[in-house]
Order: C-alpha cells, then structure tokens, then sequence
C-alpha cells in the first residue's frame, strides 16, 4: 500500500474523473435494454435517440452519479466525525429516516396533489420529498446516537442504526398500511431506483451538492483533528459541539437529498471512502471530494451494470449495490485488515 | 508575573466519587514539574482539568491570572499543548499530517499551513525523530513510532505551557532520552511542563515532584528534599526505595541541565 499510497493524490483524481466521463458516455449510450450486444442498446441514431438521450439518459446518468457523490460525502462525513471506519448514512438510521419521511410524504400527496393540482403540485411534492427525507435523515441519526449514547462505541453504534433502521422501516410500513396510494412510490424507493430520475432531481442533487461539499470542507481540518480523538481536538482549540451540529446536519442534507431522489441505495457512502484511503494517504480536505468522486464513479458503474446485467430487463441499481456493497463489508470485518473494530 | 498554569482547589467528580480532589498547584515558566502518583491517583484526570479538555466540578484552572474555561478555545489552545495518554488515536493520515495538526490553532479551521508552521512541524518531528517516518500512515506504525508522532504534534504547537501525559510509554531507553534532552531544550526557553510519569528515577529528573494519592495532592517538593523523598517511597507502599547515585552521570545538555542524582530501586 505504501507505494500507492505515497501518490500524488491529484494523479487519483485525475483517473477517477476520467473513468466518470467515460462512464457518463456508456450511460448516455445504453438503453433500458443494456449493453448486450445487438441489443437496440447500442444504438446512436441521433434523429430517434437525441430526445431519449436528453430527456431520459442524460439526467438519469447525472443524477446517478450525483446520489453517488452525495452519498460517498455523507459516507465519508460519517466515518470522519464519528471516528468510525464502519459508519455509513445507511448503517446510522439517517437512510431509514429519511425513507420514513419520504413514505410519510408520499402517503399525504394524494390529498395534496388533488388540492393543487399540476405542476406546482410537483414541484412542492418534490421539495416536500426534499425537505421530509432531510428532516427524516437528522432525525434517525440524533436518534441512532441518543440510543448509543454517543459515538464513542463503533459497535454499539452501528447496532442502534440497525434498530433505528428496522423501526423506522416498521413504521414506514405502517404509514403504507393506512394510505396504501404510496404503495407504488414506497416499492420504487425502498429497492433504490435511478430510473425515474429526470432533471428537476438532477437541479436538487447538484444544489444539495454544491451546499454540503465546500461546507463540509471548511470543517475538514476538524475532522483531521478527530483522527487523534475528541479530547485532543478540543485539546487543539476545535469548537466539538458546532463541528458535531454542522457535520451532522451536512450527512443528512447529503442522505435526504439523495434518499428523496433515488431511494435507498446501500454502502455507496460506506464503500467510496474506504477506496479512496485504500489508494491514498489523504487529509480531509482532499478526501471528502475524493469521496464524492468516488461514489459517483461506483453508482454510475452500479447503474450501467443494473440495466445490463439481465438485458432487456432492468435490476433496481439499490439491489446491485446492495449485494455488492455487502460483501465488501463482509470482505472488511472478515480480512482484520488491522483497521479499528 | 502571573504563572502560565495554576489551579485553585480544583475536583472533578465521577458519579459520587472525587477523581481529583482540591487540588492547588502553580507551574512557573521555565519550570519543570514530574507528576507521579499510583494507579488510579488522579494523575491523568487533573493534566485533562490543566488543559481544559474536561471541565472541573468544582475550584478553576487559571492560565496567565484569566480562568480557562473563559479564555476563547483557539487562543487557549495556542497556549497550552496537551499529549493524551496512549491508545485513542489510530487513524489514516499521514505522520506529517499529524505533526501539522499541532498548529491548527495558530492558523484555524479555515487556514491552512503556511510555511512558518510547515518549518515548525518539521522541527518538531526532528525533535521527536520521527521526520523519516513522515509519508507513513499513523495506522501502519509501532507503539512507540505512533507515540513519538503524537508527540510532535504536540511539540508543533509551540504553546508556552506543555502537558504530556505518560510521555515515556512504549518508548525504548534511546527515545526516552532524547524526550528528556528535547523537555529540558525547551524548557530552558521558558516553557511550562507537566508531565505524568511513571518512570521514578526519569520524574527525579524533573525541577519538581509533585505526588498525587487517591485523587489529592500528597507531597510536593524538589528531588533533592528528603521529606519528598520519603513521601514518594509511602506513596507507592515503598515496593521501591530512593538511592543516591554515588558517581554523577555524565550530561552533555546546557543550560538548566542537571546530572542524574537519584534512583529508584525496585524493592522486591
């Protein structure tokens, strides 16, 4: 590791953009039908598949690779802050919340849509979507870390996220049992889809990006004095409440604006970081972007791999990663790479 | 002059028991002071009061004549540099990085290091001979590599007081050494030191002794009193004793460099 890890990180980012340009052009390319050879996947005329291309591949490439990027940084957020290697906005309840608020708000648009009616309905139920799964995504994580009583525990921590995860799920059943309409939306969401993501999800995925990313980096240096432990940070004049507020908040605007657009989609935010220290010796400052970066890439390859893999049918891309990301955690607990339990 | 750290009757309270009970001592610049003590005396608990990385539940910590929990926390931070004890930190950033983290206070969360505090934290990994390790990650080092980088760290910050706890673990007799001249070089500069130690003959060193039993103060003094002396032996349920060294050691530091006079033999 050390060789690789002595790199210039600029080289990494550099590779890493590469490979998401290269990615975003297979996903503007590939159908709904994949890549399997012959396939109408393949097909580039431009006259039939222009208006395909920018109403329906183009934003969903973008967004596909936004949601990934919001979740490596909340990812990488989580394990900086909690001092967790483990932590990720799935495995902390905020994912779950915010899935609760999603179903809560989905349960209530019936009403609301027959009230407003159109396209404000739209967009309302859209920042409402925003605005519910942010909410829902503090929630689970105040939540997760009141029952842990704090993150000093990495084990009990992820086992209060798992608890928070399974009531918030309950009760999200719960809401669909009493207004059955969101049903359809739930299923959608619960599988993680980036199928129905068009450019108003991709304007919020950028916005909420474009917030938390440079917030998230004044407070890198914070971070980088965690490493050594709470008392030493606060040893080296760190300010731990407002860092722990703001970082916080910053994980669940990074989670609700994803989870609101494309559904749960796990150990994205757990995986990507993980990378990029496999590849580099990095601060805060160069890993939160890197992270972004990172688990943009993967959700893109998830995503081109989800409407390929059963060609002509499409996989949700949550379950691709889920399987994925699983035994990559598995792989982590299982090798004792050495790294803190 | 007011003293760089004092404190007045300070406790810190766990549930119904005083870890630290009323204690009251004064460290003076350029003064070196060996805080020693049993298991479970305290020691630890009052150097974390002394930095004001944990709030005291009764009397104060005074640094410059102004209490430390009203001093803003950068500016507190630049003026005392605190080592915890072994164990917590373990992480994915580099030694040099580490190292650079001791002058977070100096520039801010916002700033970033220029090249003053990149000299600084270069000096400081030379005087904790760690500048060869500086590209490693702090995951892939020993015990007492990991030690020493969290040691410069604390040295990059430069404050005028200094407090290490257990400064000596997992240190070989070379390191140990080189500590020891590195403390003395800089506190001959005029800084405040404070250091946990549980090396007897490496804290009769130090320009004071100050003994902590069940959380209070039990004895203060210079090597060279024998009330402090015998307190020192009844405070560790005399499982050593206090000899004289008959041949002075040889020295090789200036300044307020003083020659071994006293060693502690174990009594078994």
């Amino acid at each position: 590791m050390s060789a690789a890890s002595q790199a210039r990180p600029w080289a990494w980012i550099r590779s890493a953009r590469g490979l998401a340009l290269c990615l975003t052009a297979i996903g503007l390319l590939a159908g709904v039908m994949g890549l399997a050879a012959g396939s109408e996947g393949w097909s580039l005329d431009w006259r039939a598949d222009g208006d395909l291309i920018a109403a329906i591949r183009a934003p969903r490439t973008l967004g596909a690779f936004c949601t990934g990027a919001l979740l490596g940084l909340a990812g990488a957020i989580a394990q900086g802050l909690f001092r967790n290697p483990l932590a990720d906005p799935y495995l902390l309840g905020s994912a779950a919340g915010a899935g609760l608020g999603v179903t809560l708000v989905l349960a209530a648009e019936g009403s609301l849509g027959r009230i407003i009616g159109g396209v404000a309905a739209g967009w309302l139920l859209k920042l409402g979507l925003v605005g519910a799964a942010f909410a829902g995504a503090l929630g689970g994580v105040v939540l997760t870390l009141a029952l842990a009583r704090g993150a000093g525990r990495p084990l009990v921590l992820l086992l209060c996220g798992v608890v928070v995860g399974v009531m918030a799920g309950a009760l999200s059943d719960l809401a669909v049992m009493l207004s059955p309409a969101a049903l359809r939306g739930r299923q959608a969401f619960l599988l993680g889809n980036t199928g129905f993501l068009g450019w108003d999800s991709v304007a919020v995925l950028a916005i909420a990006g474009a917030v938390a990313l440079p917030l998230a980096r004044r407070s890198a240096r914070a971070l980088d004095a965690l490493v050594l432990g709470e008392a030493t940070a606060v040893s080296l004049g760190v300010n731990l409440p407002r860092q722990r507020l703001l970082l916080v908040s910053l994980m669940a605007l990074a989670t609700g604006a994803a989870v609101a657009q494309a559904g749960l989609i796990a150990f994205v935010g757990l995986v990507a970081p993980h990378i990029v220290r496999r590849c580099a010796t990095v601060t805060h400052a160069t890993l939160l972007p890197l992270a972004a970066l990172a688990g943009g890439v993967l959700l893109l390859v998830a995503d081109v791999a989800a409407r390929s893999l059963i060609a002509p049918q499409e996989l949700p891309v949550g379950v691709v990663t889920a399987v994925t990301g699983g035994l990559y955690l598995l792989l982590l607990l299982h090798a004792g790479t050495g790294r803190r339990p | 002059m007011t003293a760089p750290l004092a404190t007045r009757g300070v406790g810190h309270r766990i549930g119904s028991r005083w870890v630290v009970d009323d204690v009251s001592i004064e460290v003076g610049a350029g003064e070196w002071i060996a805080l020693v003590g049993p298991n479970g005396a305290g020691k630890s608990t009052l150097l974390s009061l002394m930095a004001g990385v944990l709030p005291a539940s009764r009397g104060s910590v005074v640094c410059e004549g102004r209490e430390l929990a009203h001093w803003p926390p950068r500016e507190r931070a630049r003026r005392i540099a605190w080592l915890a004890q072994a164990g917590d930190a373990d992480g994915e950033i580099s030694v040099r990085d580490v190292a650079l983290l001791g002058r977070l206070p100096h520039h801010g969360l916002l700033g970033s290091p220029d090249a003053t505090d990149l000299t600084i934290a270069a000096a400081a990994m030379a005087d904790s001979e760690v500048d060869h390790l500086g590209a490693r990650r702090l995951s892939e080092l020993s015990g007492g590599e990991r030690q020493r980088a969290l040691l410069a760290r604390a040295l990059a910050v430069e404050a005028p007081v200094l407090l290490l706890d257990e400064p000596t673990a997992h240190l070989d007799a070379p390191h140990q050494r080189t500590l020891v001249r590195t403390l003395r070089r800089r506190v001959a500069t005029g800084v405040a030191a404070v250091t946990v130690l549980h090396d007897l003959t490496l804290a009769l060193l130090a320009d004071r002794v100050v003994v902590m039993v069940g959380g209070r103060l039990e004895a203060q003094g210079t090597p060279d009193d024998p009330a402090l002396r015998a307190a020192l032996e009844a405070a560790f349920d005399h499982a050593f004793v206090i000899r004289a060294l008959s041949q002075a050691l040889p020295v090789d530091q200036p300044a307020n460099a003083r020659a071994p006079r006293w060693i502690a033999v174990p009594a078994c």
